[in-house]
């Protein structure tokens, strides 16, 4: 008897685990098949720091990743390297979970690739300039901002405590997680590793068949529309940074004139000892910004469309990262349509273009049909100054995601659950 | 040397670029600079500079030297013997003969402001304060600059990228320090030119601080000689070398090198632009004052503005050169070839100071810089036959494509013989408009609609000063010179009816305050020599706001005030309108 060519199982629903991780992001995603079957994609897993009262949590998370997606991944997504987003593959209790999982591939964006060759004298704006580029960054916040060499901000703090310790946690965000990194090269060279760019083509069909995903960011350095501005700019960023990520910066940093003591000084050098102090406040804190931004903005931007639906997951990438896509007519058309959005950096100012969100076609009251659902994982008083209208999450983000679409807010959940589940029937 | 009170100025040693620059035994280049003769304490703290040596990355304080009025540098450079390297590696490793150095070289730049102006200049700052803070080693960074709201030059160190933790000091370049305190002192002269405008005016002060940084160093015969023979002087030199080609590709290509050589494997670009090496790079090319490209960046813009001046100086350092009889075989003596250079350098210093007293207060464009620069020197130095200064930088700019602001054929500025005729001085006397706000404003209420102010506009003196200047001849000048500003709100919409084009995108609600304003030079006997204007509601205005709503300007109100600590990172990240416009 002849045998049916086998037919490939058909997506019918979707269902989303927003993990409550405090400030961070970790998102389960499970494909359920007209077969019965299931895929397992887990976007994400980190966290700077675990919702208020808790312990041992990101054990908790990983526990139940693992048995949410009954042992085994089919796909794992790191949007870009910062701890926030990867933390948990980094301590061996739930690295090591993890990494058990085994997915079958692991999708991480262009800036990760090991393969690109790392030469400070590559012509500018090249990929692998840029690549060490970060690699610099990593050990500045690595130098200035791992524990036990914080204290060399220590004096600082009589100019302005709150901003001080803002700083060292977005310097802590940056620091090079190398233990996490090296377990993501593992996993994807024990499966399959993709390192994704704007416009590449994913194939997952075997893996995840019925599914389409698009990489929409981040752009190449050659794909982005400011190429020509960035070069002098690239330059300068560049030199900055090496200056100060010296390895000879490790711990406190070295001084000049070790064989000088110190003095006390006048009364009248005070208070141009205070302004300074306020200066180097505000030195650390741009190019901590600027650290934390070039970061965000290596973030992959996928889109997950399948079946009827579309979901639209961005990392943190920001306007810089998005504006490649922005600019495609072809990829605006598939943006028209989402259905779930992962709101953008934790619900900052830069990270949901006003563009992006004015397109979304499902956006609207709670009685339209097939209403948009986002999903803001957050935690408050950790970055910006709502003075400075900075905050996040973005107030008036938080008040327009309330009002057009349906919102799970992870701080907003009752009580303090592992997750909220989402379910979208296809 | 010991404080004098007979003489008004003394001398103290300073490196004459940076530590790099050496002779042929491998010591840096000493020169010395005139400063004040004026009571020091120690920091060194005078009347103008107040010295405080405070690292904030390392929050040290380092006690100034006790002896404020000695020269620390003299018994190592002038001592019995020749300097040794340990000796000077001593001086060099002690952090006050780098606040003398930033000391000796601020109080020469602002000395050389006052001498060039006929007067007394003033600081930006709020508070009003007189004395300019200096941090030497203010943090551990790759960066420089001069902050209005700190009344301070903080100046940086970092370690040399891929070298064996050698440190390189911002504090040890002539070039760095004079370059930040031109922005100290043209922020008191000018303190709308940090206010957001044209490219023109952003750039401005960023090639404005190169061009009278080189000019200064060109100044120092040990550097000219040094960068005219490769360190390895002789009695006599090729006078073909002398030629504005040869020079552009030995003097100052080797000097670029040489500034570079100081940080490493790192781009200079870094610290601020490269102005030397582009001098040498950018050929004359009429399209380049207008190249887009270039007009992104103050940096790159401000090199635009460098490139002219520093080819008109080595065309007019040739000229002073080319009557000289050679020697024999076209040689002629190296003193006498340095000393034509510094004096050059020197004389054209002094008109590029002078300028600013010739130059609109707000909106400046290169073009208005061109006619300042002939008309304050035709002021000055009435004769220009002898070496042709004036046809020498009209001809340079004229080869860079900036077109003089003022229509007269000579680029001069002019004031119509008719307008003049139709002025009324009635109110008050001479006396009283060489200091009275009020009196020069009510001059300005009288004679509204001939000096063509516009009347719906908020119109204040900002500024009247009398000068004397003193010409290369000893001809002396007596003027006025005042500076008034014209603020004029309007709301988007209304920019139609000003004839000023609305920049795509911006919304028709987005408040925008116009700002123009003029300068006034009234003559010995008081009377109005010069009206030179940027009109409010000019046409000038729709390319102003098209480069502010680019650069992202409107993105907050404050932005203009902001210092100058930023500018190198800012404009490492961007910031457009576009990011703006799609926060939350």
């Amino acid at each position: 008897m002849a045998r049916r060519p086998r037919r490939n199982p058909v997506p019918q629903k979707v269902t989303i685990r927003t993990y409550n991780v405090g400030f961070g992001d970790c998102f389960l995603m499970t494909i359920h098949y007209d077969d019965q079957s299931a895929k397992h994609i887990l976007i994400d897993c980190g966290s700077m720091k675990s919702p208020k009262g808790t312990r041992g949590w990101m054990e908790k998370v990983v526990e139940s990743i693992r048995d949410e997606c009954g042992g085994k991944l089919d796909v794992l997504v790191a949007t870009h390297r910062h701890k926030d987003h990867i933390s948990a593959f980094s301590s061996d209790s739930t690295g090591s979970i993890l990494e058990d999982l085994k997915p079958e591939v692991v999708i991480q964006p262009w800036t990760e690739d090991p393969d690109i060759p790392e030469d400070a004298h590559a012509p500018l704006a090249t990929g692998a300039r840029h690549r060490r580029r970060l690699a610099l960054m990593g050990q500045f916040a690595e130098n200035r901002f791992d524990d036990g060499n914080i204290k060399a901000l220590n004096h600082l703090k009589s100019v302005d405590r709150a901003t001080v310790e803002k700083l060292e946690f977005m310097g802590a965000d940056n620091i090079r997680n190398r233990k996490a990194v090296e377990r993501l090269m593992r996993m994807g060279a024990a499966g399959r590793a993709i390192f994704a760019h704007a416009k590449m083509e994913l194939d997952l069909d075997r893996v995840l068949p019925g599914v389409a995903v698009d990489a929409l960011g981040p752009p190449t350095i050659e794909q982005s529309e400011d190429v020509t501005r960035m070069r002098s700019r690239d330059d300068v960023e560049f030199w900055h940074i090496n200056a100060a990520s010296s390895a000879l910066y490790k711990g406190d940093p070295v001084d000049p004139f070790p064989s000088v003591a110190g003095s006390r000084g006048r009364r009248d050098m005070f208070w141009i000892r205070h302004r300074l102090k306020r200066l180097e406040l505000s030195r650390l804190f741009q190019i901590v910004r600027i650290l934390d931004d070039t970061m965000n903005n290596t973030s992959l931007i996928l889109l997950f469309r399948i079946g009827s639906k579309s979901f639209l997951f961005p990392g943190d990438a920001q306007i810089e990262n998005w504006r490649f896509a922005l600019n495609d007519p072809e990829v605006m058309d598939k943006l028209k349509d989402v259905d779930v959005y992962k709101v953008g950096h934790h619900g900052s100012l830069n990270a949901t273009p006003r563009t992006l969100w004015e397109h979304f076609a499902n956006k609207g009251g709670k009685r339209k049909r097939n209403r948009l659902t986002t999903l803001l994982s957050t935690l408050d008083g950790k970055h910006g100054h709502v003075e400075r209208k900075t905050e996040v999450p973005r107030r008036t983000l938080v008040n327009a995601l309330e009002k057009s679409s349906n919102l799970v807010h992870t701080q907003e959940l009752p009580g303090v659950p592992l997750f909220e589940k989402s379910e979208f029937e296809l | 040397m010991r404080f004098c009170p007979e003489a008004p100025t003394r001398r103290l040693w300073v490196l004459a670029q940076d530590p790099s620059i050496t002779d042929s035994r491998g010591i840096p280049l000493f020169t010395q600079v005139k400063v004040p003769n004026e009571r020091l304490v120690s920091g060194p703290k005078g009347a103008r500079i107040h010295v405080v040596d405070y690292d904030a990355t390392l929050d040290k304080l380092i006690a100034p030297h006790p002896a404020p009025d000695v020269d620390i540098a003299e018994a190592v450079i002038n001592g019995a013997r020749a300097p040794t390297k340990a000796a000077i590696r001593n001086l060099l490793g002690n952090p006050a003969f780098h606040a003398q150095n930033c000391y000796a070289l601020i109080s020469n730049t602002i000395l050389e402001f006052e001498r060039a102006l006929g007067r007394t200049i003033q600081w930006g700052f709020e508070s009003g304060g007189h004395q300019l803070k200096v941090s030497p080693h203010a943090f551990n960074d790759m960066n420089a600059f001069y902050s209005r709201d700190d009344e301070l030059l903080a100046f940086g160190y970092f370690v040399k990228p891929n070298s064996e933790g050698e440190f390189v000091f911002t504090c040890l370049s002539h070039d760095i320090i004079v370059h930040e305190t031109v922005h100290a002192v043209l922020d008191g002269l000018r303190t709308e030119y940090i206010r957001p405008s044209s490219i023109d005016q952003a750039a401005f002060h960023e090639g404005f601080a190169d061009i009278i940084a080189l000019l200064s160093g060109f100044r120092s015969s040990e550097l000219v000689e040094f960068a005219l023979t490769s360190g390895e002087p002789d009695a006599l030199i090729a006078k073909r070398r002398l030629k504005p080609e040869a020079l552009r590709k030995s003097f100052l290509a080797g000097l670029a090198e040489e500034f570079g050589a100081n940080m490493g494997e790192a781009n200079l670009a870094a610290l601020r632009g490269d102005a030397l090496r582009r001098s040498v790079e950018m050929e004359p090319d009429t399209s380049l004052y207008h190249d887009e490209a270039l007009r992104i960046s103050a940096h790159d813009f401000g090199e635009v503005l460098v490139a002219p001046l520093i080819n008109a100086f080595l065309a007019i350092w040739w000229r002073r050169i080319e009557p000289l009889d050679p020697l024999g075989g076209g040689m002629i003596d190296l003193e006498r070839a340095v000393e034509e250079g510094t004096t050059a350098a020197q004389h054209l210093l002094r008109m590029c100071i002078r300028a600013l007293d010739y130059l609109p207060p707000a909106n400046l464009s290169y073009g208005d810089f061109l006619s300042a620069l002939i008309t304050s020197d035709m002021e000055t130095a009435p004769d220009d036959t002898r070496y042709g200064y004036r046809t020498a930088i009209r001809e340079s700019f004229a080869s860079y494509g900036i077109a003089p602001g003022s229509p007269a054929d000579d680029a001069a500025w002019l004031l119509p013989q008719d307008e003049a005729d139709q002025l009324t001085y009635g109110f008050h006397g001479h006396a009283e408009m060489t200091w009275d706000r009020e009196a020069v404003f009510r001059f300005l209420w009288e004679n509204a609609d001939i000096l063509e102010l516009h009347p719906d506009a908020f119109t204040k003196i900002v500024s009247v000063r009398p000068v004397v200047r003193e010409g290369p001849d000893g001809f002396r000048v007596r003027e006025t010179v005042v500076e008034y500003l014209q603020i004029l709100h309007t709301f988007a919409s209304g920019l139609g009816s000003l004839d000023i084009e609305r920049p795509e995108g911006m919304r028709t609600s987005e408040f925008i305050r116009l700002y123009g304003g003029g300068t006034l030079i009234f003559n010995d006997y008081g009377k109005l020599k010069y009206h030179i204007a940027t009109g409010v509601a000019s046409t000038k205005q729709t390319r102003r706001l098209k480069s502010l709503w680019d650069m992202g300007a409107f993105e907050n109100e404050t932005s203009g005030e902001s210092n100058f600590a930023s500018l190198h990172r800012s404009r490492a990240m961007g910031s457009s309108s576009r990011r703006k416009r799609e926060q939350w």
